[in-house]
């Protein structure tokens, strides 16, 4: 009992401890007040699958579709421990705020997708059904993605980073069950690579809100509006002034056949990749 | 009683508006014209043909594209091939940089129309028994100036070019008695080697070059050609590269020029 009372005695004692005094913030330092808050979510034991189809149709009535997608995730021992991260952080000097996607680590590569999906195109008067994607073992490690304001003109301003494997990604005309006819790429790498084209474990940065600003917008030429994408010049104000580097490896292509010999082509890789301007102008 | 009277009234107002804009948007008739300047808006443009005991499926971005890129230490195609191993890739080019930064402003970009990925099955009744051969990466059009180190290549191309003292001279892997795989692009004087080229201008004031794709296949295919663009040759097994229309040499001494971003 006098236990009790001593520790409820120490835990009034605490709670009316006088707070510190209020100090008024000047102007200066009231402007650097900033929210510390963010959302985090994770897509631990993620699985999906259905009959559903997605098709898109071209104005002279062709069409492309994906159905029946089904994706999962396996995951790292502890649940929600490396979730995707969204943030609103300051942007660099004189830009303004940007949300940062940030995803998970994934440092011992724990997270890993399996997926796939069927697939055809309707043209000319035939329809071909292409068969199924089989993606196994796709891992992305860090990077993300970014949105903010475009420095200049409208629309939306994007940055995204990507270091991705896959264990294998296998096209299957005969569907995703039957993988003894496949045209099969093992080992597919792409992210950061240094100054020899060598892989240096980081994402490769395609484009940057403040370096090497992305951008999705309309602009309107003589022939009317079109949908632009385009990444803008390096800009050393924000950075280094170069392009960052990435790699491509597939470690394996090969095709598969009943009956038939494998035929490997063996590996095929680009050292680096740089970036340096890119528009996409959509047609009328 | 007033909240009928208001009900009713916005419906009244409802179909005044509705005839007004019934009578204001009247479908109005296109002259021949007008009609064949009007086209829909597409982000993709797909086709299938058959050609040659094989089906094709194209998926191209329906896009005019601007780009500045370099692209180094490419190795396609790793694997022993045993007619002429050469470098031990299909396709081996050290240096492909999309533009070029010691000329003008025009210059630093290459333009490019629908990129595309093409699907090659070999003719089946059915889904069930279709067969994948591979598939090809190319450009509908592409021009500018890419700068280019070639070790050796697989494929089919096409340069003209003019020697220091003035001479046409011509690359071309139809020289190659292996038909081009894995060729080093030597030759016989006077021409144009693989190693004294250090770069293309593609296109010319007629149009951009037309044929620049590059495949990956089981086994030997002809791809179709587009409407009004000569037939290729035809694709052999492995990474196989076909870049033949509107190439002229950017030099005949090998050296590549400079890609560097603005500012640099």
């Amino acid at each position: 009992m006098t236990a009790v009372r001593a520790a409820v005695l120490a835990l009034l004692a605490a709670v009316c401890a006088p707070a510190l005094a209020m100090e008024p913030l000047n102007d200066a330092a009231l402007s650097s007040v900033r929210g510390r808050d963010g959302v985090s979510f994770d897509l631990n034991g993620f699985a999906m699958s259905g009959d559903a189809r997605v098709s898109y149709t071209t104005p002279v009535g062709s069409s492309l579709y994906v159905e029946k997608f089904s994706a999962s995730r396996s995951d790292n021992p502890l649940p929600f421990s490396d979730p995707y991260k969204l943030d609103i952080v300051a942007g660099a000097p004189g830009l303004a705020d940007v949300i940062n996607i940030a995803f998970p680590l994934n440092t011992n590569a724990d997270q890993r997708w399996q997926a796939a999906y069927d697939w055809g195109v309707t043209a000319d008067g035939v329809t071909r059904e292409q068969g199924s994607v089989v993606v196994k073992d796709l891992v992305f490690t860090g990077g993300g993605l970014q949105f903010s304001t475009p420095q200049v003109n409208d629309g939306v301003a994007f940055g995204a980073a990507l270091r991705m494997d896959i264990g294998q990604l296998s096209f299957q005309p005969r569907g995703r069950t039957d993988a003894t006819e496949a045209m099969v790429l093992s080992g597919v790498h792409i992210g950061g690579v240094d100054g020899n084209g060598v892989f240096n474990n980081t994402p490769w940065m395609l484009a940057n809100v403040a370096s090497q600003p992305a951008v999705i917008n309309a602009l309107t030429d003589e022939t009317g509006p079109r949908l632009h994408i385009g990444i803008d010049w390096p800009d050393a104000r924000y950075g280094s002034g170069v392009a960052p580097a990435g790699g491509i490896v597939v470690d394996n292509i090969s095709f598969v056949s009943p009956g038939q010999p494998t035929v490997d082509l063996g590996s095929s890789r680009i050292g680096s990749v740089q970036i340096q301007y890119l528009d996409i102008k959509f047609k009328h | 009683m007033n909240s009928f009277h208001s009900l009713r009234s916005l419906w009244l107002c409802a179909a005044l508006a509705c005839c007004t804009l019934t009578a204001s948007a009247q479908m109005q008739p296109l002259s021949e014209e007008e009609l064949s300047n009007t086209r829909g808006q597409g982000l993709v443009a797909l086709t299938n043909t058959s050609l040659g005991g094989y089906d094709f499926s194209k998926i191209a971005l329906d896009a005019d594209i601007s780009l500045s890129a370099n692209l180094r230490n490419m190795r396609l195609g790793e694997y022993t091939y045993g007619a002429r191993n050469g470098s031990g890739a299909d396709i081996d080019i050290g240096l492909m940089q999309f533009g070029r930064s010691d000329g003008t402003d025009a210059q630093r970009l290459v333009h490019i129309s629908n990129p595309y990925f093409e699907f090659v099955y070999k003719n089946a009744a059915d889904g069930a028994s279709r067969e994948a051969v591979g598939m090809r990466f190319g450009f509908e059009g592409i021009s500018g100036d890419i700068g280019l180190k070639v070790n050796s290549l697989s494929g089919s191309m096409r340069v003209t070019g003019v020697a220091a003292d003035g001479s046409a001279v011509l690359l071309d892997s139809h020289t190659d008695t292996l038909g081009g795989k894995r060729w080093d692009g030597a030759c016989t004087a006077p021409c144009l080697s693989l190693a004294q080229l250090g770069g293309v201008t593609a296109g010319d004031a007629a149009g951009p070059s037309r044929d620049f794709w590059i495949s990956v296949l089981k086994t030997g295919v002809q791809f179709p050609s587009a409407a009004g663009v000569p037939a290729s040759d035809a694709a052999q097994a492995g990474i196989w590269m076909n870049w033949r229309d509107k190439l002229q040499a950017l030099n005949t001494s090998g050296l590549v020029p400079p890609n560097l971003p603005k500012g640099r």
